[in-house]
């Protein structure tokens, strides 16, 4: 639908003459707003998913007045009071680092949105590399936490970044080596291509040995996107809030928002990667598509809110001695398999 | 450790996580023990130890004799102010007695020193005010309501 | 780590007074290598009331309202002790009644107690869930106390000579009613923390207390038992009807974090067994004995000493005569336990740190009195 549009429109404009770029412009300026307002209103629901969520499992009740008996408009005031709040720069921080980083955060959780696909063809842009391109976009926030970190002059801060850095790194490598079974087991780095590799024979996480691979990449994910038991950067018992403590108002909301949008993100391309992405009977392939990943939301925010921390050294070699060679035994048994 | 035992842990390990979610599970379908605060209030008991109220004779007069009692007994000086009339009736009353709530410890001891059960602590426990002046309570602010007339 | 090449510099990590996991007001100054904690030096003092001072100014039955706001989780025991102290200058016998009262009064204390322990030690590690699964029970406990003494925290409901007043109609069924209840629900505990791996991975063998430093630092209550030290106040001399009761004192031989964690979570059952025998045993007849209005002690000192839930709780009365004692020391136990901490803490890393602290469970309160 998307790339029919794109072509209906762009052949109409050509055919009156005009000159092409400002349709390639105006089409990017519209996908961007289109890929933005999305992500925010998912942010508004997660946000407000998670309060239910945690409520519900801990005997409560969780927002129960902005905007009806569930108080689904609770994270639209919350993000409404952060707008109004006064913009701090803390004394000794970095200006330009402190002020930079938010949007270093924020922009590459915005981007991973593009490959991401809702139904047949319904993808911002279905890069032939888009698997490689999310390892890669989703790895540079960490730079953004290490400037936020750097950037405060606070020793609880430096520590988060640090420890960001550290548990950002080791967790890419199985991360990586998840999504390499998937490749091979595909035979492409296209996500439109994954996705019509699982039409033909079933979702990925029913063929063997895939489901290894799924274990793999749902742990690594929520090691990426910081959620107990794995949210030493943030851990707030330990460092009050990790690498965001001197943030607040606008700028602590981008990281809020970067947050959430990455953790829908991993949960989309698990979707994505292993459930068939938006196939499904009956419903509409996007709605499929968002049950699936809202699905496995639920599941990450239902372990987040039952199980401890992890230690910094334990985090590490959790990866280093458990995760990398599982994945790597899990990429050559793949290679087997497929080759068989 | 030995490779059997790595697994063995990872097994457990993962056995220990599911039972933890059941837990949270389980407690997700139990009902709810919070309650929606000012919309619906948690049922303070009789004896609760809250503000602090004189209590008037089936005559209306206040019992309180102005006897000092309270005042001596009070740990934090609370009830730093007792005057009474001079015994223009038959017996002394109050005339001006004063609570200061931000002193006040809530331990009822001043109750119990009462010899004539003049004041009570009551279960009115939201006691507010705007500056520390609302926070001292003169005879007028400390009358109790009608029905806690007799004791 | 240092090497000859490049001289690394330690950080100075000031964790409080503004910290989640401090328990209160407390500073420790943590000298870090990277994560590793080097020296750990604890600052007190924050929460300081001059309560010992105050005492001074007060008469008998006025300090009581202030022990309350030493140890303010189990404000029982801190009631106890000084009424206990104050009712041995006395010479004072309190009716049978109001003992069973009291023991019931302090086990509800405790299990209350150890179940804000359980909570803070669970948020501390990360396991916020179980928090308010603590702070749920507790309430339980809160409600039984305000329909019995009309406060939930801050009681001061032990009295010179008794009670402060008898139980109403229902609290024995309520009180039962909890009993029943308490048992599953740390089975519930158990499963969903005990047992949990990654919460096991950061207890055990954390931060190790040897039998003989804790001992030596005067260690005592769970911190102690933790260390496999059978040393329970309530055993070693009883008060109250502690010596007619039948409870087990909980020790555990791994001195670590889960060592400490386990006996408070087995304390829980004994209470409850306490609980259940005593509410079952009550015997009828008066809560108070008969003390005069002015409390005059003849000339002398008393030591009272209970087991709070944080250790021997202990106070010392000297009497001059006067309505007024002449001096009142508190030995508060979480005082203790923080000295001892900087020994504990070296060569574990930050999140150990808050899980050393949070096993040890200290009361600045008591501490900085």
């Amino acid at each position: 639908m998307n790339a029919s549009l794109y072509n209906t429109i762009g052949q109409w404009w050509y055919v009156h003459g005009l000159p092409p770029w400002i349709f390639e412009a105006a089409w990017m300026v519209a996908m961007a707003a289109l890929v933005t307002v999305f992500v925010l209103l998912s942010v508004l629901v997660l946000v407000w998913l998670e309060r239910k969520i945690s409520a519900d499992l801990q005997s409560r009740v969780g927002p129960n007045r902005v905007g009806g008996r569930f108080g689904p408009l609770q994270t639209a005031a919350d993000a409404l009071k952060l707008l109004l709040k006064e913009d701090i720069f803390p004394a000794g921080a970095d200006r330009v680092v402190f002020w930079l980083a938010p949007f270093v955060v924020f922009v590459p959780s915005l981007m991973v949105f593009m490959v991401l696909p809702f139904g047949e063809r319904l993808a911002v842009n279905d890069l032939n590399l888009g698997v490689l391109f999310v390892v890669a976009v989703s790895a540079f926030p960490v730079i953004g936490l290490i400037m936020a970190g750097w950037g405060s002059n606070n020793k609880y801060a430096v520590l988060g970044a640090m420890r960001a850095a550290a548990q950002s790194l080791s967790y890419e490598v199985p991360l990586v080596l998840a999504m390499v079974c998937v490749v091979v087991f595909a035979g492409s780095l296209r996500v439109g291509d994954i996705v019509a590799a699982q039409r033909e024979g079933g979702w990925f996480i029913l063929r063997f040995p895939l489901q290894l691979a799924f274990l793999l990449y749902f742990i690594t994910a929520m090691a990426e996107v910081n959620r107990v038991p794995f949210d030493l950067p943030e851990a707030e018992s330990e460092l009050v809030a990790g690498y965001h403590v001197e943030y607040s108002g606008m700028r602590f909301a981008f990281f809020f928002l970067a947050e959430f949008a990455h953790l829908f993100f991993v949960s989309a391309f698990c979707a994505t990667l292993f459930l068939g992405a938006w196939q499904g009977p009956w419903l509409p392939p996007a709605v499929w598509f968002l049950l699936k990943s809202y699905a496995i939301v639920i599941l990450i925010m239902w372990i987040r809110w039952t199980v401890p921390r992890l230690r910094i050294d334990q985090v590490m070699g959790f990866s280093w001695k458990l995760l990398v060679p599982l994945g790597l035994a899990a990429v050559v048994l793949t290679g087997i398999v497929k080759v068989w | 450790m030995t490779r059997t035992n790595l697994f063995v842990d990872v097994v457990l390990s993962a056995l220990s996580i599911v039972k933890g979610l059941m837990v949270t599970l389980t407690n997700a379908l139990r009902p709810r023990v919070t309650r929606n605060h000012p919309f619906q209030k948690t049922p303070i008991p009789e004896v609760w130890r809250g503000r602090l109220v004189h209590l008037r004779g089936e005559d209306g007069r206040l019992r309180c004799t102005a006897c000092l009692a309270c005042q001596k007994a009070c740990p934090s000086h609370a009830i730093p102010t007792i005057q009474g009339d001079d015994k223009k009736g038959k017996e002394k009353r109050a005339q001006v007695y004063v609570w200061d709530a931000s002193r006040c410890l809530f331990c009822g001891l001043c109750v119990e020193a009462c010899p004539f059960d003049a004041i009570r602590l009551t279960r009115e426990y939201s006691i507010v005010g705007e500056d520390r002046a609302d926070l001292i309570f003169d005879l007028n602010r400390l009358l109790g309501p009608a029905e806690g007339e007799t004791a | 780590m240092t090497t000859g090449l490049t001289p690394t510099e330690h950080i100075t990590l000031n964790m409080g007074p503004q910290h989640p996991s401090t328990h209160g007001v407390l500073r420790l100054e943590l000298e870090l290598e990277g994560e590793v904690i080097v020296a750990c030096r604890p600052i007190i003092g924050y929460l300081h009331r001059g309560i010992e001072k105050m005492a001074e100014a007060r008469t008998y039955p006025q300090v009581l309202p202030y022990t309350d706001r030493l140890d303010y989780l189990s404000s029982s025991s801190n009631n106890m002790a000084y009424v206990q102290a104050v009712e041995k200058l006395l010479g004072l016998e309190v009716p049978e009644r109001a003992k069973y009262l009291r023991v019931i009064s302090l086990e509800l204390n405790r299990i209350a107690s150890h179940l804000v322990f359980l909570a803070t030690f669970a948020n501390d590690l990360g396991a916020t869930t179980v928090f308010l699964y603590g702070m749920r029970e507790r309430e339980l406990i809160m409600d039984l106390f305000s329909m019995w003494a009309g406060a939930r925290l801050t009681q001061s409901w032990i009295r010179i000579g008794g009670v402060g007043a008898d139980i109403p109609d229902g609290f024995v069924d309520q009180a039962l009613a909890f009993c029943r209840l308490m048992p599953k629900r740390l089975d519930e505990y158990d499963r969903i923390l005990t047992g949990n791996r990654i919460f096991r991975a950061r207890t055990e063998g954390v931060g190790i207390l040897p039998p003989e430093l804790g001992v030596n630092y005067g260690a005592s209550g769970p911190t102690l038992r933790g260390s496999g030290v059978e040393f329970d106040v309530r055993r070693a001399e009883p008060y109250e009807v502690y010596g007619d009761l039948d409870f087990e004192v909980v020790t555990r031989p791994t001195c670590d974090c889960m060592g400490r964690y386990l006996v408070r979570m087995q304390e829980m059952r004994q209470s409850v067994r306490i609980l259940e025998q005593c509410l079952k045993r009550l015997p009828e007849g008066e809560v108070r004995a008969k003390v005069p209005r002015v409390i005059r002690p003849p000339e002398g000192e008393a030591y009272g000493r209970v087991e709070s839930p944080r250790g021997e709780f202990a106070c010392y009365v000297v009497s001059d005569g006067s309505p007024r004692p002449a001096r009142v020391r508190f030995r508060a136990p979480s005082f203790y336990h923080l000295s001892v901490l900087p020994r504990m803490l070296q060569g574990w890393k930050v999140g150990d740190a808050v899980a050393i602290l949070g096993s040890i469970d200290i009361v600045l309160g008591e501490v900085d009195r």
